[in-house]
């Protein structure tokens, strides 16, 4: 596949402090791509570096196999990257026709903004973008009447009438409601269809919702790409954003994350259910006690996200793995009592499995034997 | 939908608003340039083409001001330096081989060089507009390519303005310093300029300047161009990111507004009769400012009633209470920017215009569509219909 954007040994020394640090991406055309990384990653120099709002220290970056580190920002901008920003900025003065009118303006030099008028293409343009980011009925308010999703749906438009090949958005739920935010969702999904995207976000349940290909920085370099599940599993990821290394293995942490599901089922997570996870799994792991106790301490910090199942049982493969996590699962939701919800989740979780029903019946009786079922 | 129906009615509206503002010119332009001359006595009229010209300097910042956002200070400049281009050629309306008096004082015998273009009209009539358009353009390109804007832009242009003023007062072997050059008993066509025959032409050339250069700013705010300036001035980083570079739509729309200094500068030098350094006093550029804030920003009749109300304050109160134009100056400032910030026309348009309107019941004020036409609403109303049935 031909790439869109390629970045080599790129460092951005901001006097002794390096946001990007010999960093190395590549991203392929057509592709959605997302970026996440903790506070101070160096999310948004990345993105400053793309757009020319700040050059590089060394290296370089390439679009469509030119370079273009050290062009100013309108000059990437007319050869086809469009960037949207955290906080919808639009001309607040002007009104939504006028906006738009502006950003698909083709001719951007002081003398054709002057002397040329708005030509015809550009006005169906203009009328067909409306249509799409849903505004004809307001194409002739000013901009600042609009609501703050409004203000999103619009710059958004301005930057697809720009013609962009690449399009750069950054944190783009933030502030939305759910509601909002699966709509912003399915627009980006919608314009991933037609053009290249890297999305910068935190929220990691939108980044659920859209991701296939997902980067994680950290201190300026790339940690680690790979889907979703890779990223999620992976012990450094985990490492940057809990702040310690885990000293579970990414199967181990897939049990922990099955149980937790179980647990999550009835929307309350029972104290019990916990204790029950954080001792059989401690004691699974390991032997030592002391390291127990720490475990416990590190285990309750991946409890707190619930994923979903299916996802989960796809990364289960020996017989072995699927029989510890069946066991583990089966007592969660026994140490407070089964009920509905649970026993519904529960069944997913057997059909997902395909175990053998006697197997599945011998286990549960061994553990009804503990709880006095 | 009936967006070609509202199309049409809007271009029918737009029509008639051009009608009605083209016929309101017509009638101002008439009343000052017949009227006013049969019925005010000659000193009077001529402080009205003092205003008027005034009025010129005012267009000029309201562009790069109201619509640009951009806060020059130092618009005294290029005033001066279209007075000076005017008062150099005037001053050498003299016999042939004779140069000004004043160099004699000085022990000069010869006429410096840069003088020497200014023995021609059409040449000084170029100068008067080009030399303050392109000092304008070049000190907007050094500040505006590396990116200074806001409070620093003002900052610099007023330090540009201290310069300028202490330059061509230390500069008396070049244009008499601090004494400047009076206009007043030159000889212009036949005539000396303080007589009332040219005094009056003098007014009416204002007139018609002060209408070119209303034209102009009109036609520059109207289309893509203008729209272009509201960009910048709200947002000037969107701009960049969309693919305009604001730099040279900053320095083109700065040298205008210079060039335009230039012209009301000239007009105004010869209806006082003198130009001296003091054009480029800090409080004076100071003053055109605040008459385009009284008057209305981003709003071009807003300048010149701004204009013509401050400098008519100022005439009474220094008339009759000689001590306190200052204060009264602060005080405008204060209640413009506290009580007014639209300006004495964004006043009338945004809440006497509505209230009138409201009295008579014509006209529905522009504001956000009835929340029952919103097709969101609609598409949810349909919805909750469907599920009642």
């Amino acid at each position: 596949m031909e790439n869109i954007l390629e970045i080599e040994n790129l460092t951005v020394n901001f006097d002794g402090f390096k946001a990007l640090n010999n960093l190395t991406f590549r991203m392929g055309k057509g592709e959605l791509r997302v970026i996440i990384g903790p506070n101070g990653a160096g999310k948004t120099t990345f993105l400053d570096v793309i757009t020319g709002k700040v050059k590089p220290t060394t290296g370089k970056v390439k679009f469509k196999g030119k370079t273009i580190s050290g062009l100013p920002e309108h000059k990437v901008a007319r050869l086809g990257i469009g960037r949207k920003f955290q906080t919808p900025r639009v001309y607040q003065n002007l009104t939504v026709r006028e906006n738009l009118d502006l950003a698909c303006n083709r001719h951007k030099n002081v003398l054709p903004t002057l002397f040329g008028g708005t030509k015809a293409t550009e006005r169906t343009q203009t009328l067909s973008l409306l249509e799409t980011i849903g505004l004809t009925e307001k194409a002739d308010i000013q901009a600042a009447w609009l609501a703050h999703g409004e203000k999103q749906r619009l710059e958004i438009g301005m930057l697809v009438a720009q013609s962009p090949d690449l399009l750069l958005v950054d944190e783009p739920v933030a502030g939305l409601t759910d509601e909002e935010t699966e709509n912003v969702g399915n627009l980006l999904l919608a314009l991933a269809e037609s053009h290249s995207l890297i999305v910068i976000e935190h929220d990691m349940e939108f980044v659920r919702q859209i991701a296939r290909q997902v980067t994680v920085l950290h201190q300026g370099s790339v940690l680690c790409e790979g889907n979703m599940n890779q990223v999620q599993n992976d012990p450094k990821v985990i490492e940057v954003y809990l702040g310690e290394a885990p000293t579970v293995t990414p199967e181990q942490m897939n049990l922990i994350r099955i149980a937790a599901s179980m647990a999550w089922a009835d929307g309350n997570f029972a104290p019990e259910q916990k204790q029950v996870i954080l001792s059989r799994l401690s004691e699974q792991f390991t032997n030592d006690s002391q390291h127990q106790a720490q475990l416990q301490g590190e285990l309750e910090n991946y409890l707190a996200s619930n994923l979903p199942l299916e996802q989960l049982t796809d990364t289960l493969t020996t017989e072995n793995e699927k029989i510890t996590a069946l066991k583990l699962s089966y007592e969660v939701i026994r140490a407070n009592g089964v009920n509905e919800l649970e026993s519904i989740v529960y069944q997913q979780l057997l059909g997902q499995l395909g175990l053998p029903l006697e197997m599945v019946r011998e286990i549960e009786a061994e553990i009804d034997q503990v709880y006095g079922g | 939908m009936n967006v070609g129906l509202t199309r049409r009615d809007q271009r029918k509206q737009q029509r008639t608003k051009l009608l009605i503002e083209g016929a309101i010119i017509l009638a101002l332009v008439i009343i000052t340039m017949v009227i006013l001359p049969l019925i005010l006595p000659e000193f009077r009229l001529k402080l009205v083409g003092r205003f008027l010209s005034m009025a010129i300097v005012a267009l000029g910042i309201d562009l790069i001001w109201g619509y640009t956002g951009l806060l020059s200070l130092g618009q005294g400049i290029f005033f001066a330096l279209g007075g000076y281009a005017l008062a150099m050629h005037l001053s050498l309306q003299l016999p042939d081989g004779a140069i000004p008096e004043f160099f004699m004082l000085y022990g000069v015998e010869k006429l410096p060089l840069f003088w020497q273009p200014f023995y021609s009209l059409p040449l000084t009539l170029l100068a008067m507009v080009l030399v303050p358009g392109i000092v304008a353009g070049i000190l907007g390109y050094l500040v505006f390519r590396n990116r200074i804007k806001g409070v620093y832009f003002s900052i610099i242009t007023q330090a540009a303005l201290l310069v300028f003023f202490n330059f061509f007062n230390g500069q008396q072997k070049l244009i008499n310093g601090t004494n400047g050059l009076k206009t007043d008993t030159a000889v212009f066509l036949g005539q000396r300029v303080g007589d009332s025959g040219i005094q009056l032409l003098f007014y009416e050339t204002t007139i018609v300047a002060l209408l070119l250069v209303y034209l102009l700013c009109r036609w520059l705010t109207s289309g893509r161009f203008g729209r272009m300036l509201i960009a910048i001035r709200d947002d000037e980083t969107r701009v960049r990111f969309t693919g305009y570079d604001p730099t040279w739509f900053k320095v083109v729309v700065f040298a205008i507004a210079g060039a335009i200094a230039g012209i009301s500068g000239a007009l105004y030098t010869v209806q006082s009769g003198i130009i001296t350094p003091n054009y480029m006093e800090v409080a004076f550029s100071i003053e055109m400012v605040i008459s385009v804030a009284v008057g209305g920003r981003a709003t071009l009749i807003g300048a010149i009633i701004g204009t013509i109300l401050v400098n008519f304050a100022r005439i009474y109160l220094s008339e009759s209470f000689p001590e306190i134009w200052l204060f009264f100056q602060g005080a405008l400032f204060l209640i413009v920017v506290t009580v007014l910030p639209d300006g004495i026309v964004g006043w009338v348009r945004d809440v006497l215009w509505v209230k009138v309107a409201r009295l008579l019941g014509i006209g529905q004020p522009v504001s956000y569509p009835a929340i029952a036409d919103d097709p969101d609403v609609q598409n949810i109303q349909e919805d909750q219909l469907v599920t009642k049935e």
